[in-house]
């Protein structure tokens, strides 16, 4: 066949059937394989050869059915550059997509980096997402963190218990990556950092610096009054795992993430309740809910992979922020680790916190 | 691109156009558009197995799919890739009658294949399966539903050329327009192979647990 000159020339119509013949064979054969669960093969053995005979069919198509096996090269050029350009699309969105979640210490670790305030982002812009981008600076600044451990023990233990590691990065072109252990029960951020330059950091250089959305008086407010939590490290949290969905101005998107401004405290006021948002963030949140006159089919997921501070701080950020604090009750008492720590033996589903949110009847 | 206007209108140029390529343009244009439209399918392909096991609620595949029910539009789907062959082969060899018979019969076939999947969405939807509902709902609805809309276009373009085979009656010489459509046909053809496997196949496979 191969021998053919004119393109035009077609195979004649018993090739035709003999190829129809064979893709109905296989069809047949990838069916009872699976229909009669042929069990004398392994899984792998299996899936190898569904895979190998929908191949077959593929090419016998391509090659016979479209011509491709006698026409012009120019053709199958252009199919395979798209062939090849989709599958390599396919292996690196794959790779992307499960290399942080098949490394939950990095990811987590990197999650508590906070992603620099201004202008552009320094390294590949991937810092507070997925754990790949720490830059030379930041690594150089962790690495002189004080306790004279290389970067991969620091990423991989974790910031000491009950305190946040906090990376701060420079306010101004010429000072120093920050790098600060919290801890929540003293409020105040400990200084442990390196600048990048010669200067040893002033104290008030190593305390976090406020950003635009959150004016400074705020924050010094919310110090003295509740007083058992950081707020930067609570909002640094929130920011990195939630603000995606429920925004940073807590306002959520109408119709697909639910707003926390002003519904937050309203979850909280019984203890009850406060449990249902451990759960919620622990195992996830599955099913039709309303919040505010406004019905969200939407998804929550599970965050029981990141520590219990890190999910104490996002609920803190919750319930202060936004001026969510002025609603709440007067014997509110901030989320601590402990406190979620206590919800992780639940082993609940999404659905199990749905019917607990249906059966508090909560807002 | 603007330098190239004036050069093709240039008195240079011979009579019969300026061509840098031998083959035909519709068809060139068609296999252009193939690849592209498997990078397309290959990304929604990649982005159901990337989120394969993670709905946090049912219905889960096994719930739901009908291997027995998509082995047969599969192969209904193939034999009209079948018959287009032999519709076009019937056209290069000007026996007109059988050409637009067998043409009718691949956007037949394609009906029939749309019919099952209309079933089959309705079915779905009723146990609970919802493009909202979970990440394999979502998933699969937007790689299934784009393989159904291009049938259904399939199904148009090839029940448009019986039409203008009465219009203007067709002959030998006609042969590449069928060929290009033909070419489109046979491309949806061999999505569905991949998507029959890696969408249907792939959940039973016994022992793998989905």
């Amino acid at each position: 066949m191969s021998s053919e000159h004119d393109t035009h020339e077609s195979h004649g119509i018993r090739g035709y059937v003999i190829v129809a013949l064979i893709l109905a064979v296989i069809t047949y054969v990838e069916f009872a394989i699976i229909e009669y669960e042929i069990a004398w093969l392994g899984p792998g053995a299996i899936l190898f050869w569904l895979i190998a005979l929908s191949l077959a069919k593929f090419v016998m198509v391509i090659a016979y059915f479209m011509h491709l096996k006698d026409d012009d090269a120019t053709y199958t050029g252009f199919f395979t550059s798209g062939m090849v350009i989709g599958f390599g699309t396919f292996v690196a969105f794959t790779f992307l997509m499960t290399l942080p979640a098949s490394l939950p210490e990095i990811r987590q670790a990197a999650l508590t980096v906070s992603q620099p305030a201004h202008g552009e982002a320094e390294g590949d812009g991937y810092g507070g997402g997925y754990g790949g981008g720490i830059s030379e600076e930041t690594r150089a600044a962790i690495e002189s963190d004080g306790y004279s451990r290389p970067l991969s023990d620091v990423l991989r233990e974790g910031p000491p218990k009950d305190q946040t590691l906090r990376v701060t990065p420079p306010a101004a072109a010429s000072d120093g990556w920050t790098v600060a252990l919290s801890t929540p029960a003293f409020g105040a951020a400990r200084a442990e950092a390196a600048p990048a330059g010669d200067e040893a950091p002033a104290p008030a250089e190593a305390a976090p610096a406020p950003t635009d959305a959150e004016p400074a008086p705020d924050e010094a407010a919310q110090a003295t009054e509740v007083a058992s939590f950081d707020p930067a490290a609570a909002e640094a949290a929130y920011t990195a795992n939630c603000a995606s969905c429920h925004q940073a101005n807590g306002a959520g998107l109408p119709g697909a993430f639910p707003p926390l401004a002003e519904h937050f405290p309203t979850l909280v006021a019984s203890d009850a309740g406060r449990t249902y948002v451990i759960s919620s963030l622990l195992y996830g949140l599955q099913g039709e809910i309303e919040v505010q006159g406004m019905t969200y089919a939407g998804v929550m997921p599970a965050w029981g992979y990141l520590g219990d501070d890190v999910l104490a701080n996002t609920l803190n950020h919750a319930a202060t922020a936004w001026g969510n604090e002025a609603l709440l009750a007067d014997d509110f008492t901030p989320f601590t680790p402990e406190e979620v720590a206590a919800q992780r033996d639940g082993g609940l589903t999404a659905a199990d916190v749905y019917e607990l949110r249906n059966a508090l009847d909560l807002p | 691109m603007a330098a190239d206007a004036p050069a093709t209108a240039a008195p240079s140029v011979p009579a019969h156009g300026w061509r840098s390529s031998k083959l035909p343009d519709m068809k060139l244009m068609m296999w252009i558009f193939l690849a592209s439209d498997i990078m397309f399918f290959g990304t929604l392909i990649g982005t159901y197995l990337i989120y394969k096991g993670r709905s946090l609620t049912g219905p889960y595949p096994q719930d739901v799919l009908d291997i027995p029910l998509t082995t047969v539009s599969t192969f209904v789907l193939l034999m009209s890739s079948f018959l287009m062959v032999i519709a076009l082969d019937a056209l290069k060899r000007n026996d007109i009658g059988k050409f637009r018979l067998w043409t009718f019969g691949v956007a037949f076939f394609g009906a029939i294949f749309l019919g099952f999947q209309v079933y089959e969405f309705n079915h779905f939807v009723d146990l609970g399966l919802t493009l909202q509902g979970n990440l394999f709902g979502t998933t699969f609805y937007v790689l299934t539903g784009t393989h159904g809309v291009h049938v259904a276009i399939g199904v148009l373009w090839l029940l448009s050329i019986v039409v203008a085979s009465y219009v203007r009656p067709w002959t030998s010489k006609d042969a590449t327009n069928l060929e290009v459509a033909g070419l489109y046909w046979h491309f949806v053809d061999v999505v569905w192979i991949v998507i029959f496997t890696l969408v249907y196949l792939v959940d039973f496979v016994p022992g793998a647990g989905g």
